[in-house]
């Protein structure tokens, strides 16, 4: 009888051992998410520039009114090292996702089965700035790097790097045009 | 002795009373590493032969940015640096003097989860996803650094970069 009593507790306790291998630590999930972006070389040429300029620290001002023009909000900027960080929140909804899921959802009614509809929310856009002096030159070099944390309706979130080519292009136009401008003020 | 008896539960009630009160902690709990505080310095700490603590403060960030981190803060007069990659990894760098040649940087990473913070401990992470990439962007400062002796190279070096501006997709901006 107590044999079968250790029996059955060694299946428990082996079960939940099974169970809880199945999750993640935090080592695993480091190494997964730690890992360079696949396209971390077409990230750097996206994401980079150089200015003809040595002055650092009106750069990293320029920078600043370009990501407030854009409507970040900064969170963080330390002009000893070069460091810009700005985030702004955004809708994420998107007619066709919504469209789509409520179909889903109707058909799946009519199906009999109960499905609750999930669709991205909102967003949160964080932008990160770094300019470095090229040694032997009087450039500065501009790296900048988008990236955002989309929430959906079920309040779960999901974390990815932007890499569209216009973004990028767009926002170096806006600080070009900008330091034009502060160019001409002095 | 009744009264004491009274007095006692009159204590207890009252203790629980504002222990009701109380607000659950709200500080997440972090899972803190069970290895030994020497294996994880020596798993979590490099050092790098320079003293220019700015620059290489300047390089950790750059390599944290390549990495697709994004800076939450940084603190220069005391050599840190808090970065977060896609709101789940934490890492925190600091990077003091090691002697009088050498600075040692020294990272901490944290996984957050939904039930709180677990701290990284597997020395393979450090190495790879953050030493590695390091070094080599230390190693390239240092070429830099290299160029300010020999004047004919870094003139050479200086027209390699105007070349690559050219050719690339960069946008000078105009100066006036």
């Amino acid at each position: 009888m107590a044999s079968r009593r250790n029996w059955t507790i060694l299946v428990i306790v082996a079960g939940a051992v099974m169970l809880l291998s199945g999750c993640e630590n935090a080592n695993q999930i480091a190494m997964k998410i730690g890992v360079p972006p696949d396209s971390a070389v077409k990230a750097r040429a996206l994401e980079t520039r150089r200015f003809d300029t040595s002055d650092e620290p009106s750069m990293l001002a320029s920078a600043t009114q370009t990501l407030q023009d854009l409507g970040f909000t900064i969170s963080e900027s330390q002009a000893a090292v070069g460091v810009l960080v700005g985030s702004k929140q955004r809708d994420a909804e998107e007619t066709k996702q919504v469209v789509g899921q409520i179909v889903l959802t109707v058909v799946l009614a009519a199906l009999g089965t109960q499905y609750t509809p999930v669709w991205d929310k909102d967003q949160n856009i964080d932008a990160m700035l770094l300019v470095t002096p090229i040694e032997n030159s009087k450039q500065v070099e501009v790296r900048v790097s988008f990236d955002r944390q989309v929430r959906n309706t079920q309040g779960q979130i999901r974390g990815e790097l932007i890499l569209d080519e216009t973004i990028y292009q767009q926002f170096f136009e806006k600080l070009a045009a900008s330091v034009f401008l502060e160019a001409h003020k002095i | 002795m009744i009264s004491r008896a009274v007095a006692t539960i009159l204590i207890v009630f009252s203790v629980l009373c504002l222990a009701a009160c109380q607000t659950p902690p709200q500080t997440r709990n972090v899972v803190l590493s069970t290895k030994s505080a020497v294996e994880l310095r020596a798993m979590q700490s490099r050092a790098f032969e320079t003293t220019d603590r700015i620059k290489t403060l300047r390089t950790v960030i750059a390599t944290l940015q390549d990495l697709g981190y994004k800076v939450d803060k940084v603190e220069p007069e005391a050599g840190t640096v808090s970065a977060t990659k896609l709101a789940v990894l934490r890492l925190t760098a600091t990077v003091y003097p090691h002697g009088t040649t050498q600075l040692t940087v020294r990272a901490n990473a944290l996984v957050k989860l939904q039930n709180g913070d677990s701290q990284v401990d597997d020395p393979e992470f450090y190495q790879k996803l953050f030493f590695e990439p390091l070094s080599k962007a230390m190693f390239l400062a240092a070429l830099n650094i290299q160029d300010d002796d020999d004047p004919s190279k870094s003139s050479e070096s200086r027209n390699n970069e105007q070349n690559s501006a050219g050719t690339g997709n960069q946008l000078p901006a105009k100066k006036n």
